[in-house]
């Protein structure tokens, strides 16, 4: 057990948040995209409700927001904490969610299905996440009655989500990994077994930021504890590896690695212009550093913070806020 | 399980209407390719998505059109929406175009049964209609052996219970 807990703190770093999602459904309504503006508020009201007289609900603090009352500011925030979709935005007439004061629980409304339940919590522990949006459903449902198929299970606007209705997920970041063939491997034997890989931000196996999503593609014919664990086995693998490339690299490569992260961390504190995909690879491997801890004074979770407002700041590169960017990043190292 | 056919692990899990009486198969990939070689001829879509569904859709076994096909009574999707679509439009659809979209979930999925968490009221229901169903056998058993008072106090229970069942 101790061993067990030392693993997962070792590898604390490298998992950067777990997540668990549920697709759910009212009975005898169309799916979001096949019905009118009219049951889509009705939908909204529906769940609204169901949430705000559940006295059980109220230690989450819910707030309820439909898109066409969010600013850009607040989309973009709220995209970037991957709290609402790009799909939730392109429903801007019955599109809403629900989120819980510590920003941790959310509702989607109206997004592909009626409701997405959401849970995040920070590192390697999608247990607690899965307990979490369990019992958030569970009260939910106390007051809406879900489209359910007693062989289908919860029934989906997409068949890929049939069943379980559940996708979970880890986020980790690979650094070490993504630098070898290694990380093709892990693509391949994941899509094997029903959970996929992807960067989460980029196409196919480039990952910017070396940030990439495991998650199960499979969503019934199992059950969600099974599923969970398949996912847990194989991050466990794939953090395990980074690990390994990790030492190796300290023990056979020292300077070299030093150099790398040095040289990131050199053109971060002093660059007058930089764009995203730059500074997101920089600062992986500053993020590396603090890791490996070769770069001191750093907090890792102001730095995950940081990366987090640089993925955001990338819609319509100009000079400006190239300029912009390399300000703030510069102020966070000097 | 075994296959019903070889004996070998069964991982298809099939049902069927036959002369209108629902029925289960459970068969090995081989087997089930023997029987039903349709199934087998795609390839796993690279990925669970809609775009992996709509490549699916390509296929000329899950999409050719059949002289029944119509569209569904809630909703009113037609199934080539949902050829182009590789979206479902109402929960009504699922049992509508069951036969179509079943071989569909078994591709992406490698299954179509739900083994998971089901909706505590869902459970509830489920429970009542089977008891409801058990009082009706005994009420016509009660009503065969001339047991009157014991038929009419079951008929009083099943009121009850449908009374709870329509809440
Ligand atoms: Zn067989
Ligand atoms: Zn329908």
């Amino acid at each position: 057990m101790e061993k067990q807990d030392k693993h997962l703190n070792d590898s604390g770093n490298i998992a950067l948040s777990s997540r668990i999602r549920l697709a759910r459904n009212i009975s005898g309504i169309p799916f979001p995209w096949k019905m009118d503006e009219e049951r889509g508020l009705f939908v909204a009201e529906s769940v609204r409700e169901a949430v705000d007289s559940n006295g059980e609900l109220d230690k989450y603090g819910f707030g309820f927001k439909f898109v066409f009352d969010m600013d850009e500011d607040e989309k973009d925030d709220l995209l970037a904490n991957h709290l609402i979709s790009i799909d939730l935005i392109k429903n801007p007439k019955t599109g809403g969610i629900l989120i819980s004061s510590g920003k941790t629980v959310s509702i989607l409304v109206n997004e592909e299905d009626h409701l997405r339940i959401q849970t995040v919590v920070k590192g390697f522990n999608l247990e607690d996440a899965w307990r979490e949006a369990d019992s958030v459903d569970d009260l939910i449902e106390e007051n809406l009655d879900y489209a359910f198929d007693g062989n289908y299970g919860y029934l989906t606007a997409c068949p890929s989500n049939i069943g379980t209705g559940m996708r979970a997920s880890v986020m980790l970041h690979l650094p070490a990994l993504a630098s070898t063939k290694y990380i093709k491997r892990v693509f391949d034997i994941t899509n094997t077994i029903g959970l996929t890989v992807r960067g989460l931000y980029g196409e196919g196996t480039e990952a910017e930021g070396d940030i990439y999503q495991i998650s199960n593609q499979i969503t019934t014919g199992r059950t969600e504890l099974e599923i969970i664990g398949d996912l847990e086995r194989i991050t466990k693998q794939v953090m395990d590896k980074e690990i390994k490339t990790r030492e190796y690299l300290m023990a056979k490569q020292r300077t070299r690695t030093e150099d790398v992260i040095f040289r990131a961390l050199g053109i971060l504190s002093s660059a007058r212009l930089i764009n995203r995909p730059e500074s997101m690879k920089l600062l992986s491997r500053v993020r590396l550093g603090v890791d490996l801890e070769l770069v001191g004074g750093v907090e890792m979770n102001d730095l995950d913070v940081l990366i987090k407002d640089m993925q955001i700041a990338g819609k319509g590169e100009t000079v400006d806020s190239a300029e912009k960017r390399a300000s703030t990043i510069r102020e966070f190292f000097n | 399980m075994e296959c019903e056919i070889c004996k070998a692990k069964a991982t298809v899990h099939i049902t069927r209407m036959e002369n209108g009486v629902k029925r289960e198969m459970h068969l090995c990939e081989k087997c089930a390719k023997e029987k039903f070689g349709f199934i087998f001829k795609v390839k796993i879509p690279s990925n669970n998505t809609m775009k992996g569904i709509i490549e699916l859709m390509k296929d000329e076994t899950y999409s050719a059109k059949t002289e029944n096909d119509t569209s569904c009574p809630e909703c009113g999707m037609s199934f080539l929406e949902f050829s182009e679509t590789g979206r479902i439009g109402c929960p009504a659809c699922y049992s509508h175009f069951n036969e179509r979209v079943r071989p569909i979930i078994q591709r992406l999925h490698r299954n179509d049964r739900h083994v998971g968490k089901v909706p505590g009221k869902y459970e509830e229901r489920h429970h009542l209609e089977n008891t409801i169903d058990r009082c009706r056998m005994e009420m016509d058993k009660a009503v065969k052996n001339e047991e009157f008072e014991r038929a009419a106090e079951l008929r009083d229970q099943i009121k009850r219970l449908e009374e709870m069942q329509a809440n």
